[in-house]
């Protein structure tokens, strides 16, 4: 028993990490194209958990079903988004950024307040634990894990190999000198929008998998994805990808064998040192994807 | 020159000012003497958390606070007379706002009485604004122990402490626990886990002061941010620690991912026993099912301990209640509703009744002198216990209090006949099951073979 709980906790570090990946890595495209800084990314979580809550609810379907909605109507929304808020924005400075996507973000905590009341909603996925030489494994955390890996890497492999998103990665790097070749930078940048959302409401829909939705929930998670676009790298695929894995390692281990309380200061602590020495994020130019 | 006449002028208002207020002041008495008890208005403010993340078990506190307020109103009003006019306020799960509220109830509504709050936090800030203001401030929900040892002097709670939720449970480990597990209680394991909000830490205190006097196995004691998105951590270290009995103080949503991810996760315990909150929903069983069966609660008694142990005269307020929130919420009421609609019925059946009567007015210095002279004996409210608030020349600590804590804690406000009971969840029903001559059956302990968290 005592030796395995090192392996229990790294096991489960990993899996929660895996959410944590795709929680971070909508926030860190929309930020590395787009240049914005976006403060609603934890509230479109938030809806994403609402649209797998409700469609689950009325289609009494299996909630993995749900995913690929959840992306679509989150992508609709960052279509609305961008239309409606980020395009006029864009040119304005940082500090108008911030405003309109606090702006937002409130816009989409009030909605659905009003719409579904502040009650916690909750969906019923219960799979039987899987015990592996004396390990638990979490079912639902490791259907989590598996989801956010494969799209993430779907989404790496967008990005490598497809024109779109060679586009996207030039604009990122340097959106002048992409223009003056000739690539539309506002289509690269409702693309963007689209696709960051969509993968705002897909972890959404897989957190609802576990965790309860309320009009206020998006706040830690959002908290949480910048961390992890910090620590991993802003702009970086890569890096949301390790920066998950660390905080979801650390989190854990630190609640294992110290105090849970520590751990999320911990993640903090590590946030502040990695802006204190490196403000671009472990993988931030180098790697960037 | 300039200066001077500048000083002048501010004389020359402060005097005037001082003047008319005077004036006023004794016309206002003279007026008062005079008055007939029949202009007496009675104004409430509801202050509750109506959005945020706590207005779901706010919410039904806060329907529990109106149903008691209309069926007064329907009955003629304050001793059949004098009709009783609310006002409802958001604090929206926030203690800034419930400051603000409390301090927009006050000047613009003005308001008698705020009754509120359901979360501690809330209580904590609001009263802080009421106590300023000298206005009554009637706590039916929150139960941090701090509230009360403030000597504030305009604030009443009828209510347990979280402080006796914590030693409660303690002492029902080894008094009913122990023995059902066939082991001496200095043999019993057991680990504390809590949120760590003035909520949670009050009960945890409570907790390990008593597990460490009873000589209990203390072998974990630690605590968490309720808005915690992730418990494996504190699951994994609960696993190692192999505690008998696990006593939990959290909200809802901290509670359903305790029970769903040990279940995830493998951890087994005997006993389980939170202190209310989520623990005490119908809303918890709902999502757990099967794994929230057998489960331990500790909430004020009501409503589902044995109605034979209160007073004939309130069982039909009790159907009546019980209806309506139905009609309001579509479910049935739970400890939370309960408590807004039995904690406040004392205020407008008892207080204010005997403030108008014998002191003929509704300020809140007569509304206070009513409060402390009600002496209502166990079973003579729709909670079940007794109502004796602690007067400020005398302050005392709970019935339970001066059982079992070592150091007294001196309340002010209190109702110090309040206590929690012991519930089990037995087929998606709480059943009181401790102290014994409240309960309606016998706990069942430990855990039952094929519960998901069964050894």
């Amino acid at each position: 028993m005592i030796p395995s709980i090192y392996l229990q906790v790294l096991i489960n570090g990993i899996l929660l990490g895996g959410l944590y990946i795709l929680l971070a890595i909508g926030l860190n495209i929309v930020t590395g194209v787009l240049k914005i800084i976006n403060f609603a990314h934890g509230d479109l979580v938030m809806l994403g958990m609402y649209v797998a809550f409700w469609l689950s609810v009325f289609f009494g379907l299996n909630p993995l079903l749900i995913l690929p909605s959840s992306f679509i109507v989150l992508g609709v929304i960052g279509l609305l988004s961008y239309v409606g808020v980020f395009s006029f924005v864009l040119r304005a400075g940082d500090f108008e950024h911030l405003l309109s996507t606090i702006g937002l973000g409130l816009l989409l905590q009030g909605l659905a307040q009003l719409l579904w009341k502040s009650d916690y909603r909750l969906l019923k996925f219960e799979l039987p634990p899987l015990l592996i030489w004396n390990i638990y494994i979490s079912p639902v955390m490791l259907s989590i894990f598996t989801i956010s890996l494969f799209a993430s890497i779907i989404l790496y492999m967008f990005l490598l190999k497809t024109r779109t998103g060679i586009f996207i990665r030039a604009v990122a790097q340097d959106s002048e000198m992409a223009s003056l070749v000739g690539i539309n930078k506002r289509k690269i940048h409702l693309i963007t929008t689209m696709i960051g959302f969509g993968f705002a409401g897909l972890a959404g829909g897989l957190l609802m998998l576990m965790f309860p939705a309320y009009p206020t929930a998006g706040f830690v998670y959002g908290l949480l994805a910048w961390v992890i676009m910090v620590i991993g790298g802003l702009g970086s695929v890569l890096g949301a990808f390790i920066g998950g894995l660390i905080i979801g390692i650390i989190e854990v281990s630190f609640a294992t064998f110290y105090n849970i309380e520590l751990a999320r200061a911990v993640a903090f602590i590590l946030f502040i040192t990695i802006i204190a020495l490196k403000p671009s994020g472990l993988l931030g130019e180098r790697a960037r994807v | 020159m300039k200066l001077n006449r500048v000083i002048v002028a501010i004389i020359a208002i402060v005097v005037v000012a001082g003047l008319l207020a005077g004036i006023t002041f004794f016309t206002q008495t003279a007026a008062r003497e005079k008055a007939e008890v029949k202009e007496v208005n009675i104004k409430i403010g509801l202050l509750f958390p109506l959005t945020g993340g706590l207005a779901p078990l706010g919410t039904d506190q806060y329907t529990g606070a109106k149903i008691a307020l209309d069926l007064i109103n329907e009955r003629g009003g304050i001793a059949g007379k004098y009709r009783i006019e609310y006002v409802t306020a958001d604090s929206a799960s926030d203690p800034t706002k419930a400051a603000s509220e409390a301090e927009r109830l006050i000047t613009l509504e003005k308001v008698n009485i705020i009754v509120g709050s359901y979360a501690s936090p809330l209580l904590l800030a609001a009263s802080e604004i009421s106590e300023r203001y000298k206005v009554v401030y009637y706590e039916v929900g929150a139960i941090t122990d701090r509230a009360t040892l403030r000597e504030f002097k305009y604030l009443l709670r009828n209510q347990p402490i979280g402080g006796d939720f914590g030693i409660l449970s303690p002492v029902f480990v080894s008094e009913a626990v122990a023995p059902a597990l066939g082991k001496k209680p200095s043999e019993i394991r057991v680990a504390i886990i809590y949120e760590d909000g003035p909520y949670g830490t009050s009960v945890a205190a409570g907790n390990r002061d008593t597990v460490r006097k009873l000589g209990l196995n203390l072998v974990l004691d630690e605590g968490y941010s309720a808005a915690t998105t992730d418990l494996t951590g504190l699951i994994l270290k609960l696993k190692t620690a192999e505690p008998d009995v696990v006593l939990h103080t959290g909200y809802f949503a901290d509670v359903v991912l305790f029970i769903r991810q040990s279940q995830q996760l493998g951890f087994k315990t005997k006993v389980l026993i939170g202190h209310g909150a989520g623990y005490g929903l119908p809303a918890t069983y709902k999502e757990l099912g099967a794994a929230f069966d057998y489960v331990f609660n500790l909430d004020p008694s009501s409503p589902y301990f044995n109605l034979e142990s209160i007073a004939q005269e309130l069982r039909p307020l009790n159907v009546e209640f019980v209806k309506r929130f139905r009609q309001a919420r579509g479910y049935d009421p739970g400890t939370h509703g309960y408590m807004g609609f039995a904690n406040l019925l004392p205020l407008l059946t008892n207080i204010l009744p005997l403030a108008i009567e014998k002191y003929g007015s509704i300020d809140a210095d007569a509304i206070m002198k009513a409060a402390y002279e009600l002496d209502i004996p166990e079973g003579g409210t729709l909670m079940g216990y007794g109502l004796k608030f602690a007067p400020p020349d005398s302050p005392k600590d709970t019935l339970l209090g001066e059982k079992y804590r070592d150091t007294k804690q001196l309340h002010i406000g209190q109702n110090v006949g309040a206590y929690p009971v012991v519930l089990q969840w037995i087929g998606g029903r709480p059943e009181v099951v401790y102290p014994d001559f409240l309960a309606a059956r016998k706990p069942v302990i430990p855990l039952p073979k094929g519960h998901p968290l069964a050894p």
